[in-house]
């Protein structure tokens, strides 16, 4: 069987494998678009798993998933046979799929590959800015900055990336929510006192 | 948990920002990692260099449009700002639509033309969206060759050609009782280019066309500036689909009476715009004569004392008609790389 060819991102047409000269540029096949294409050693290489699970003999060694295959390996972790499907080839070693959960779990070698961070400190920077500078939800701003210094305290030893990054915008998000929740503390100050002084002038009061 | 960025990495060259969206990628000792970030959530997708079997890159019509895009905005900016007779307020306008679509323009044409890069593994077809610029595209993946090819080594010369002919290749062995494993699946094509376009832009013309009758209705500034306004923004939008769709990103869908839509919005546009120009735009620009003479004449009913509204709505008119005609002319050239729906191979 031909290695699969890489197919044309616009119209889906198979490229020509032969035409992967790097640097060198062909139209697609089907649309004509002008294409370049980079070729390596691994699409001539047969898949690694080729050989489906095999049936078990009396005295073969078993799967302990499925007992009627043929272990092929045993877990790097807990030691249990696998078959060919239940094997999961990390390069340097082979486990279970228990294992492997579990290792991402306790965020062990395995789990160290994390597919995904939540960005609290752009969350908390985005709830301290945004109310303030949108005039239509200033208002929200005496909920944002409280939440935006929860954030901040909350996530703030927690990794965010995994790229380079500081803790600048923590940083910037606690000056400006803390700067907010003094302002809003101003202006009820400011607003509670109008009415008592208010109330107390003579010839005030209820009309 | 263990510190997950123990692992050295080095950014390649490329990387896109588009509002709350952003893409890079990055070289490990032994993997690629594509970072996409969407508002506050970061993304990795990982390709060990043993694994990355071949990169593809093509060059689509995105810098093309923006191109056209910038040019059409720095017009009616201009339009706006430049007449003699326009009030302070049209100048700002004028102004602040015509600078930074000038700043994009120059910015896109440094840049330089667009493409859209796929990385293939023997399971997997990933767009790599940080490198959607030819010139950046190709010395990404220039040091991302010179990292693969010490991991895999370098490819045989006869080897591509011998592999294109090759035969079927030894089947293993059928062992009773158990399924062959079936052969892995294909991604799904991207489809037909310039498809969402089509779709965003007959939204557009509908809301634009009950924006209008909205204007028709309501007779007061305030409320017809504001059914303008969200007709720009649905004009923005549609701008926005159609740079996606021409780097082909779309979505299989095509409805046949979009052509009457497109249609419609192209000739309706094109006839407001120019019997305006003709009717009105001489007495904007020497400061005399009625403003509504064209917007009466289409609509019979609708009578603005506002220059700067008729004005507006003559650019919004134009607007129509300029998407109306790349749609037009899109959906022509979609129809004719391959239209249809899109199925998955098997």
């Amino acid at each position: 069987m031909a290695p699969p060819a890489p197919a044309c991102p616009s119209c889906g047409t198979a490229l020509p494998v032969a035409a992967g000269a790097p640097g060198g540029s062909f139209p697609c096949p089907g649309c004509g678009a002008p294409t370049e294409l980079f070729v390596f050693p691994a699409l001539l290489r047969p898949p690694a798993n080729s050989t489906p699970a095999v049936a078990s003999l009396p005295g073969d060694a078993t799967c302990y998933h499925h007992p009627d295959r043929v272990a092929v390996v045993a877990c790097a972790c807990c030691g249990r046979f696998l078959c060919g499907l239940c094997d999961l080839d990390l390069g340097d070693r082979h486990v279970c799929a228990t294992c492997l959960h579990a290792e991402h779990e306790d965020g062990g070698p395995a789990g160290r590959r994390v597919s995904r961070f939540v960005q609290y400190d752009s969350l908390a920077l985005a709830l301290a800015t945004i109310p303030v500078l949108t005039v239509a939800f200033w208002f929200m701003s005496c909920l944002a900055a409280p939440a935006a210094v929860f954030l901040a305290v909350r996530f703030w030893r927690r990794p965010m990336s995994l790229l380079p990054r500081t803790r600048f915008r923590f940083l910037l998000a606690m000056l400006i929510a803390l700067a907010t929740i003094v302002g809003w503390i101003a202006i009820l100050y400011v607003a509670v006192d109008g009415m008592l002084a208010g109330g107390t002038e003579p010839g005030g009061g209820a009309r | 948990m263990t510190d997950p960025r123990a692992t050295p990495l080095r950014r390649l060259p490329g990387g896109r920002r588009h509002g709350p969206f952003r893409a890079s990628c990055w070289m490990a000792e032994d993997h690629l990692v594509c970072v996409e970030t969407s508002w506050f959530v970061e993304r990795y997708r990982r390709f060990a260099f043993r694994d990355i079997e071949s990169i593809v890159i093509q060059r689509n019509e995105r810098a093309r449009v923006w191109t056209i895009l910038w040019i059409v905005f720095l017009l009616i900016g201009a339009a706006m700002a430049l007449p003699p007779a326009a009030d302070g307020t049209v100048r700002v306008l004028g102004a602040l639509l015509a600078v930074p679509a000038l700043l994009g323009l120059v910015i896109n044409a440094m840049r330089g033309p667009c493409c859209a890069t796929t990385l293939h593994t023997r399971v997997s077809a990933q767009d790599a969206r940080a490198w959607r610029r030819l010139r950046t595209a190709r010395q990404a993946v220039a040091e991302l060759a010179a990292a693969v090819g010490t991991v895999q080594g370098a490819l045989p010369d006869d080897s591509l050609a011998a592999a294109a002919g090759a035969g079927a290749a030894t089947e293993p062995a059928a062992v009773p009782g158990l399924r062959p494993m079936p052969p892995p699946v294909a991604a799904a094509p991207a489809g037909p280019p310039r498809r969402r376009l089509i779709t965003a832009c007959a939204a557009a013309l509908l809301v634009e066309a009950a924006a209008t009758a909205m204007a028709i209705g309501l007779r007061t500034a305030p409320m017809m500036m504001a059914v303008l306004g969200l007709s720009f923004l649905l004009f923005g939008l549609c701008a926005t689909a159609l740079v996606r769709g021409a780097g082909g990103r779309t979505t299989p869908v095509l409805r046949s009476w979009t052509w009457w839509l497109f249609g419609y919005l192209a000739v309706r546009g094109t006839v407001a715009y120019f019997w305006g120009l003709v009717r009105y735009m001489p007495a904007a620009v020497t400061g005399g004569g009625q403003a509504t003479d064209w917007v009466v004449l289409l609509f019979d009913t609708w009578a603005a004392d506002s220059r700067f509204l008729a004005v507006f709505f003559g650019l919004v008119s134009l607007l129509s008609a300029t998407f109306g005609f790349m749609g037009i002319l899109m959906a022509l050239r979609s129809r004719g790389a391959g239209g249809g729906g899109m199925k998955p191979e098997t």
